[in-house]
């Protein structure tokens, strides 16, 4: 065959589609990374420079030492990994209490679940932050951590993991008479580690990149979530653009670095569950 | 948002008699509260709480229960309905990703032997901060001289352009170009906005790739062999083939990008804080403007409400109008 799907000159012609969608994909942030190595004057350059002709890594010295970029960082991490591990804990008892326990109301609480899957969170930001002072939470990091310590996506996730699960795998735990907690302990939760490990990557990618919420409920600076401290950089500093992108590619970093670990499980997760 | 795998092993589930014995009620209480309480008091009530709200005069002062007051202010002031008109002049990117991405994703499928890492890379986007790439396409996009794209431009004679600045209007600027004018009506969405749907189309590429791609992976592979044994083109097993047998997909991909796109705040937030002129003022900037420009809570909550019945309808519109076009079961492995 001349033509089709496994002629030589089609596939050449996927691949520079492809070349070509990727470099667009990635040329921006090529351009964040070079920008932020280059020194001011040369950042500001007309015509810009592709390739920096000096590179450094002062500006990032710079933005540690001037500002509270630290502070943001631990900040956002402190916040991520709670609400990651409170989301893989909380949600995957739930989708084993869902599956393993039977009750009464089993199918109300699937469906309240659900329910609040379709809502949108902004709609609730109003109301949340009225609730967030009445609790004397406003600009405290319990204001930003609690609401996101569980969800829908999680509970919805676990609960399907759980259901592809067979029920003799439980059995020797129940001839040994052990309680439903040293059950969902020792075998349930090792079961679903890979759904646990999406969980926890997808959950922490949420919460570094929230914005609206730490906007609603902080104020101090001492708070501000990596996000909040990206966009005081734009207000605050907008001349030193190779400084912005420093600080735009710090605030990527850590994300970076859990989306090269955990590659096959993120997009497995995204797959599935289908979900930012 | 439930995929098509996770609904198979929902119906295939594990029918015997759970071996459980009778476990009590406390327990799966006990299991269920955390998840419950957050879902509960920071979900269900938080949106029972803000469509109250929206029913008050809420100030700092207090609440005084006012009926539909808000709505009608919002109904018959024009900010809500040019919001309305921007959500949704922002939401044409979500078309406009998928016909792209439909050939994308075939490509990698079909054509390609070894495509994980070009799925990666074209992933990239979706999963940076958007803040800090918004940034960065601010910076692309900035209306000085040492904007990346006017001082990339400039050495070509091009004149120096506001773009992010710009709300002149896609339709009224090509008509300009014949020396026509529009009514104000038809000026179409700025040339910000213009931007917002490009860069919005970077971010989420490489999402529906995907998610297309996985469908396809579910696509009987004889089914498109007896096409090409029948003769038919590429683009012709593509059209007949693997769409219809793929709209399950699309369907499920559409929706959820909707969804994210009618509520997205970060990217608008970052490069244009719904300017110039509010040609991007979307539903959920004009809340947030509402609700801490202008001190005025009890309409914020009312847009919020709007927004979420916004979301609501499209969404179920679009499974009523999906009984046309999408084909659930034929052809799948």
């Amino acid at each position: 065959m001349a033509t089709g799907h496994n002629a030589p000159q089609t596939r050449v012609f996927a691949h520079i589609v492809l070349f070509l969608l990727c470099a667009f994909a990635l040329a921006p942030l090529y351009w964040m990374v070079t920008t932020s190595l280059k020194p001011l004057d040369e950042a500001l350059l007309v015509p810009p420079t592709i390739i920096p002709d000096s590179a450094s890594i002062t500006t990032y010295i710079d933005i540690f030492r001037e500002t509270m970029m630290a502070r943001w960082i631990a900040n956002s991490l402190f916040v991520a990994i709670l609400a990651a591990s409170g989301n893989v804990l909380f949600g995957a008892l739930a989708g084993y209490a869902l599956v393993r326990i039977r009750f009464r109301g089993r199918k109300v609480i699937l469906m309240l679940v659900l329910a609040s899957f379709m809502i949108p969170f902004e709609a609730t930001f109003i109301a949340n932050y009225v609730l967030i002072n009445d609790l004397g939470w406003y600009n405290t990091y319990t204001a930003l951590i609690v609401p996101w310590v569980a969800g829908a996506f999680a509970v919805f996730m676990f609960r399907q993991e759980f259901l592809g699960i067979p029920d003799d795998l439980f059995d020797s735990a129940y001839v040994d008479g052990s309680s439903e907690a040293r059950a969902f302990w020792s075998i349930g939760l090792p079961l679903v580690r890979a759904a646990a490990v999406t969980v926890f990557l997808i959950t922490f990618i949420w919460s570094w990149n929230a914005l609206l919420w730490p906007l609603f409920v902080t104020a101090d600076a001492e708070l501000r979530v990596v996000q909040l401290g990206l966009v005081s950089f734009q207000t605050e500093g907008a001349v030193f653009i190779n400084m912005l992108m420093a600080a735009a590619v710090i605030g990527i970093l850590p994300v970076g670095i859990l989306f090269f670990i955990g590659q096959r499980f993120v997009i497995e997760g995204v797959t599935q569950g289908g979900i930012k | 948002m439930v995929s098509a795998r996770s609904l198979r092993t929902s119906a295939g589930r594990w029918r015997r008699r759970r071996s459980s014995r009778t476990s009590s009620v406390g327990t799966a209480i006990l299991f269920l509260l955390p998840a419950l309480l957050v879902i509960g008091v920071f979900h269900l009530y938080g949106t029972g709480r803000n469509i109250y709200l929206s029913l008050t005069n809420w100030t700092l002062a207090g609440a005084e229960f006012i009926g539909l007051t808000n709505y009608i202010n919002l109904i018959q002031g024009g900010d809500f309905w040019n919001s309305v008109k921007v959500t949704f002049f922002f939401a044409v990117v979500v078309p406009i990703t998928v016909t792209v991405a439909i050939p994308v994703a075939y490509l990698l499928h079909y054509v390609i032997r070894k495509s994980y890492l070009y799925r990666l890379l074209l992933f990239v986007p979706f999963i940076v901060p958007t803040v800090a790439t918004s940034l960065v396409w601010g910076l692309v996009f900035a209306p000085s001289p040492t904007g990346v794209l006017n001082a990339s431009l400039q050495p070509f004679g091009v004149r120096r352009q506001s773009w992010i600045l710009d709300s002149t209007g896609v339709v009224e600027l090509v008509v300009g170009w014949f020396g026509a004018t529009v009514p104000a009506w038809a000026e179409g969405p700025s040339i910000a906005m213009a931007i917002l749907v490009l860069v919005r189309f970077w971010q989420m590429l490489g999402f529906t790739v995907l998610i297309l791609y996985a469908g396809m992976t579910r696509i009987d592979p004889d089914l498109l062999d007896a096409a090409r044994v029948d003769g038919a083109s590429e683009p012709k097993i593509l059209r007949r083939v693997v769409i219809p047998v793929l709209s399950p997909t699309i369907l499920f991909v559409v929706v959820v990008s909707l969804v994210f796109a009618l509520r997205e705040f970060n990217t608008i937030f970052v490069l244009t804080q719904g300017g110039p002129a509010r040609t991007t003022e979307t539903l959920s900037m004009l809340m947030y403007r509402q609700f801490w420009g202008d001190n005025l809570f009890a309409l914020g909550a009312a847009t919020a409400t709007a927004l979420f019945l916004i979301i609501l309808v499209v969404t179920w519109l679009q499974f009523r109008l999906s009984r046309r076009w999408v084909h659930y079961t034929a052809g799948t492995a």
